[in-house]
C-alpha cells in the first residue's frame, strides 16, 4: 500500500523554484537546443579547438619539400659521423612557480589610502569630534562593483548618483550638510 | 546462460580520462565531453542571459576557452565546476556587449522595483504553465543583482554543492551561502508579485 499524497497541499511551483527544489527546477527547464544545433555548435567548438591547415598551394611543392627533407637529413647523417659529440651541458631546471590566484579586480586602478600612521593630525576644525584610536581601515578595503549593487531609488540626501556607471567599482559619498 | 548474459557494461570514462585522450588529440573525447555537460552549461548560460542564442554563444565560447586554458584548470575542481565557472564568464561577457549596445529602459520611479510592471503578463489561473512558470522565474531572476543570480543559478540550474559554487566564483562558501539566502528572499518576493497581479 502506498501513502496518499493527493490530499497533501501542493507546494507553489514558483516558491519551489525559489527554494531549488529539484522538481520544480526539473519543471521549469528551457527548452534546450535540438540535436542539430548541438551538432552545428559541437562542429564550431572542433574548428575553433583545431584550425584546419592551408592545405598546399601545387603539388610539385610536396616533391620539393620530400627532396630537401632528404637532403637534410643525408646532411645530419654525414655530420654526426665526422663530427666529435659535443660536450653535455648540465642546465638547472627550477621547479614551476605556482600561478598567483585570479584577482577580480585586478584591471581595476588601486585606490590610495592612508594608514593611521601616516597621517598626522595637527589642527581639528570646527569642534565637537577628536580623532582617537586606530583607524577604521586596518586591513584591504573591499569595493563593491556596480554588478555586486543594484540602486533602485537613491534618496534624495544622495549626490547626483548614476544608476548604471558602469563596471568600475565605485564610492558612493553623502551629500555635504 | 549464455556468455553474452554475464558481459558487464562498461563503465563510462571519467572526465580525467576524457580530458587526458583530448590532450592526446582523440577529437572523439571532445565530442564525450561535450554531450555530457552541453545541457548544463545551456541551463545556466540561458539563466543568466535570458536569450537562447546569447545563450548559445555562451556554452560555445565556454567550451572553447576550458578546453584551451586547461592549465588553469590543473585539476583543481572537478571539470564540470572549471566549466560552468568559464561559461559563467563567458555569459558576463555578452550579457556586457549586450548592455553596451541596448539602451535598458530603466523602471519609473513610482514603480516598486519588488513587484512586476503592468505591462508584464500574469497569468487568471491559478495554475501555471510550464511557459508560464518559464516566463515569470526568466523575469524574476533577470530583476537579481548579477553576484546573486550567478550564485544561484550556479547552485541550482548547475547543480553545483555550495562548495564547488565557492571555487567557481572565488567566493568563500559563507558568501555563497549569504547570497543564496538573499537571492531566495527576492526572487519569493518577485515571484509573489507575478502570482498575485
Amino acid at each position: 500500500m502506498t501513502p496518499d499524497d493527493s490530499n497533501l497541499p501542493r507546494r507553489d511551483p514558483l516558491d519551489a523554484y525559489a527554494e531549488g527544489d529539484r522538481d520544480a527546477v526539473d519543471a521549469a527547464r528551457p527548452d534546450e537546443p535540438t540535436e542539430a544545433e548541438w551538432d552545428a555548435m559541437r562542429r564550431r567548438i572542433r574548428d575553433r579547438l583545431n584550425p584546419p591547415t592551408p592545405a598546399p598551394a601545387r603539388r610539385n611543392w610536396r616533391a620539393a619539400v620530400l627532396v630537401a627533407a632528404g637532403a637534410a637529413t643525408a646532411a645530419a647523417v654525414a655530420w654526426f659521423a665526422f663530427v666529435p659529440a659535443p660536450r653535455v651541458e648540465v642546465v638547472e631546471v627550477r621547479p614551476a612557480v605556482p600561478e598567483a590566484p585570479h584577482d577580480p579586480l585586478a584591471d581595476f586602478a588601486v585606490l590610495p589610502m592612508a594608514t593611521a600612521e601616516e597621517v598626522d593630525v595637527r589642527r581639528v576644525p570646527g569642534a565637537g569630534w577628536l580623532p582617537i584610536g586606530p583607524d577604521p581601515l586596518p586591513n584591504i578595503l573591499a569595493l563593491a562593483t556596480t554588478d555586486e549593487v543594484e540602486l533602485d531609488d537613491p534618496d534624495s540626501v544622495w549626490p547626483q548618483v548614476t544608476l548604471s556607471p558602469g563596471d568600475a567599482p565605485m564610492i558612493f559619498a553623502a551629500k555635504p550638510r | 546462460m549464455t556468455l553474452a548474459a554475464l558481459t558487464i557494461p562498461l563503465a563510462p570514462p571519467t572526465d580525467d580520462a576524457l580530458l587526458a585522450r583530448f590532450a592526446q588529440g582523440d577529437r572523439a573525447a571532445l565530442d564525450d565531453l561535450f554531450r555530457r555537460y552541453r545541457g548544463v552549461a545551456y541551463r545556466v548560460a540561458y539563466r543568466l542571459l535570458g536569450r537562447e542564442a546569447d545563450a548559445l554563444d555562451a556554452v560555445q565560447d565556454g567550451f572553447v576557452n576550458a578546453l584551451t586554458h586547461l592549465d588553469r584548470f590543473g585539476g583543481r575542481s572537478s571539470f564540470k565546476t572549471w566549466l560552468l565557472r568559464v561559461v559563467c564568464n563567458a555569459a558576463l561577457d555578452i550579457g556586457r556587449q549586450r548592455k553596451r549596445h541596448e539602451r535598458v529602459p530603466q523602471a519609473p520611479r513610482d514603480a516598486s522595483p519588488d513587484r512586476f510592471g503592468a505591462g508584464d503578463p500574469a497569468p487568471a489561473d491559478a495554475e501555471l504553465v510550464r511557459a508560464d512558470l518559464r516566463r515569470a522565474i526568466d523575469a524574476a531572476l533577470a530583476r537579481l543583482p548579477v553576484a546573486q543570480r550567478q550564485t544561484f543559478v550556479l547552485h541550482v540550474e548547475g547543480e553545483l554543492t555550495y562548495r564547488e559554487v565557492a571555487d567557481a566564483l572565488g567566493i568563500s562558501i559563507g558568501t555563497v551561502m549569504s547570497r543564496l539566502f538573499y537571492a531566495r528572499r527576492r526572487l519569493k518576493d518577485l515571484l509573489a508579485g507575478y502570482r498575485q497581479p
